[in-house]
């Protein structure tokens, strides 16, 4: 491996990842915008921001004469296999965003019990019917709908992370992805998304949050992909994982939850728990794989 | 497998059509910015039939994403004969035989290149969609845009089960015999369409088949129109995953 060329290689990659994606953010910012749902479809067009990473993956392996390989070894990891039961991955990748938001709301809710709420749903516009549904739908959504979830993973998954473990080993190049991947994130961080502006600490506590969540979900998206050898997974599940699905949420009543705890941002911690523990998990996984792998 | 994927994509002239699409795709955006319905023009603005002050400026680009969308339905569908035409066009198909190639690979390699073709068109229409509807005014082409989107995997899942019946008849019986029976499908829904505009009653399709009794019907039946926006995409996916391996068995016999 070529140390110099792969570390010139990331830089340029972060580069256009951030410079398009910010681009895009600071016109939103600066045009007086904040991500606080006033303007749902503008915020949504900001959301293409997402698509950044993976042009900027073309756009470096374009600049660098890498090459387009589609899949194997040091390639864009476009393939698809369900061989060696790789399926698996694929039911991961729907499941798991599921299970860690229930798992989440369920403890959020055990912490802060006067949250409940048994008709929050009307004000959510939910059909009582279709409540336990919820999940299947948003997971057949997230999984046919993941266009814009590939455009960060395409980037991130399929290229950084792959760079960074050959560089840095695999313990650190999660840590430091997800450091990057949060940091990504900040613009928007900035204007409110996820957690709003008037949290104390903001917005630096928010990018913190932010970082923490992008490394253990960095985790579990690096595992899929490592395992599978392809982005799909990885692209799915961030797909899911943005429907923020869950049966528990639509019980959970945010305003009454903001007056027991004025400090939105806690809720947001212990929604990370289990994504926290199953990262861990998959952080094992991973590491035992690799030393597995070195030992033969 | 990437070999046959790329082959086809030649086939469809593939570079020259995501030139295409990309430089559309950067005009349409293009426009949306420069005329945006949030702001009012005096060339546009007009008052539609209950009064309501309306930018038609959003109804160009509502139209510019039907035509994207009819327009893409339409290429797809001349895909399935494309792909099969151009290896005996080139007379390759021998010469694949010959590669160390299972029939199921280059099988599955057509039904995996309409698969992809139909995610990439469906994420570019999402792109037009979002494009579109982030400047227009709220009202009633903001609410089309909207409802645009939840029928788009529809949309693409409709394609992909005109290429499921089609790819059998292209890959079993060949371009003349399957173009003959795609044709006498045709002529026959388009006799049945004339056949009703001249003795059928157009009354009772202009009320029940226009754009604004569809988002009332839409409207009132959400909990239906949520199933249906789930269920057809999953549906016309294990159909056309049927129908591969229908085509394989059939092949097989047939070689056999």
């Amino acid at each position: 491996m070529n140390r110099k060329l792969e570390i010139k290689r990331l830089v340029i990659y972060i580069f256009f990842a951030f410079a398009f994606a910010w681009i895009v953010f600071f016109i939103y910012m600066l045009t007086g915008h904040k991500w606080d749902g006033k303007n749902p479809n503008l915020e949504t067009l900001t959301g293409l921001g997402m698509l950044a990473p993976v042009i900027a993956h073309v756009l470096t392996r374009w600049v660098t004469k890498e090459g387009f390989k589609l899949t194997g070894e040091d390639s864009m990891m476009l393939g698809i296999s369900f061989r060696n039961k790789k399926w698996i991955y694929f039911i991961f990748a729907m499941l798991v965003p599921w299970l860690y938001f229930e798992v989440g709301y369920a403890i959020t809710l055990l912490v802060f019990p006067g949250a409940f709420d048994p008709e929050y749903y009307k004000t959510l516009r939910l059909n009582k019917d279709i409540i336990f549904l919820i999940p299947l739908i948003y997971m057949i959504n997230g999984t046919i709908i993941s266009f814009a979830a590939f455009g960060e993973e395409g980037g991130w998954r399929g290229y950084m992370m792959p760079k960074l473990i050959k560089l840095v080993g695999t313990k650190k190049a999660v840590f430091i992805g997800g450091i990057i991947w949060g940091l990504w994130h900040a613009p928007l961080t900035c204007i409110g998304h996820n957690f709003g502006t008037d949290y104390p600490g903001f917005p630096y506590l928010g990018i913190l949050v932010m970082c923490i969540d992008c490394t253990f979900m960095g985790i579990m998206l690096t595992y899929i992909t490592v395992k599978s050898g392809s982005i799909w997974p990885a692209a799915i599940m961030h797909a899911v994982n943005n429907t923020n699905l869950s049966i528990l949420k639509c019980f959970f009543n945010v305003e009454k939850a903001e007056a027991l705890l004025p400090n939105k941002i806690i809720f947001w911690v212990f929604l990370l728990i289990p994504c926290i523990l199953i990262g861990s998990i998959c952080l094992v996984l991973l590491c035992k794989d690799k030393k597995d792998a070195c030992a033969q | 497998m990437g070999g046959l994927l790329y082959k086809d994509f030649i086939s469809v002239k593939g570079k020259k059509l995501v030139w295409t699409m990309l430089s559309l795709t950067l005009i349409y955006s293009g426009l949306r910015f420069a005329f945006p319905g949030t702001v009012e023009n005096t060339f546009f603005m007009a008052v539609n039939e209950s009064g309501q002050m309306i930018n038609m400026a959003d109804s160009f680009f509502v139209i510019g994403l039907w035509i994207f969308l009819i327009a893409v339905l339409g290429l797809m569908n001349g895909w399935t004969a494309k792909i099969v035409e151009g290896e005996r066009k080139n007379k390759i198909k021998g010469y694949l035989c010959s590669l160390p190639i299972e029939k199921n690979t280059y099988i599955a390699s057509k039904y995996i290149f309409i698969a992809v073709a139909a995610y990439l068109f469906m994420s570019l229409a999402f792109v037009w969609d979002i494009v579109g509807n982030a400047f227009c005014a709220e009202g009633p082409f903001s609410d089309m845009l909207s409802m645009i989107s939840s029928f788009i995997p529809t949309v693409t899942a409709l394609a992909l089960f005109s290429a499921a019946l089609e790819l059998p008849m292209f890959l079993l019986m060949g371009k003349e015999k399957a173009m003959l029976i795609k044709t006498a499908i045709i002529l026959a829904i388009a006799f049945v369409c004339i056949g009703f505009l001249f003795f059928g009653d157009l009354n009772w399709l202009n009320e029940n088949f226009n754009p604004a009794v569809f988002m009332e019907w839409c409207e009132a039946h959400v909990l239906l129109v949520l199933l249906i926006q789930i269920t057809t995409p999953v549906v016309i996916l294990i159909l056309y995953y049927l129908s591969y391996r229908l085509t394989c068995r059939l092949e097989t016999k047939a070689a056999d």
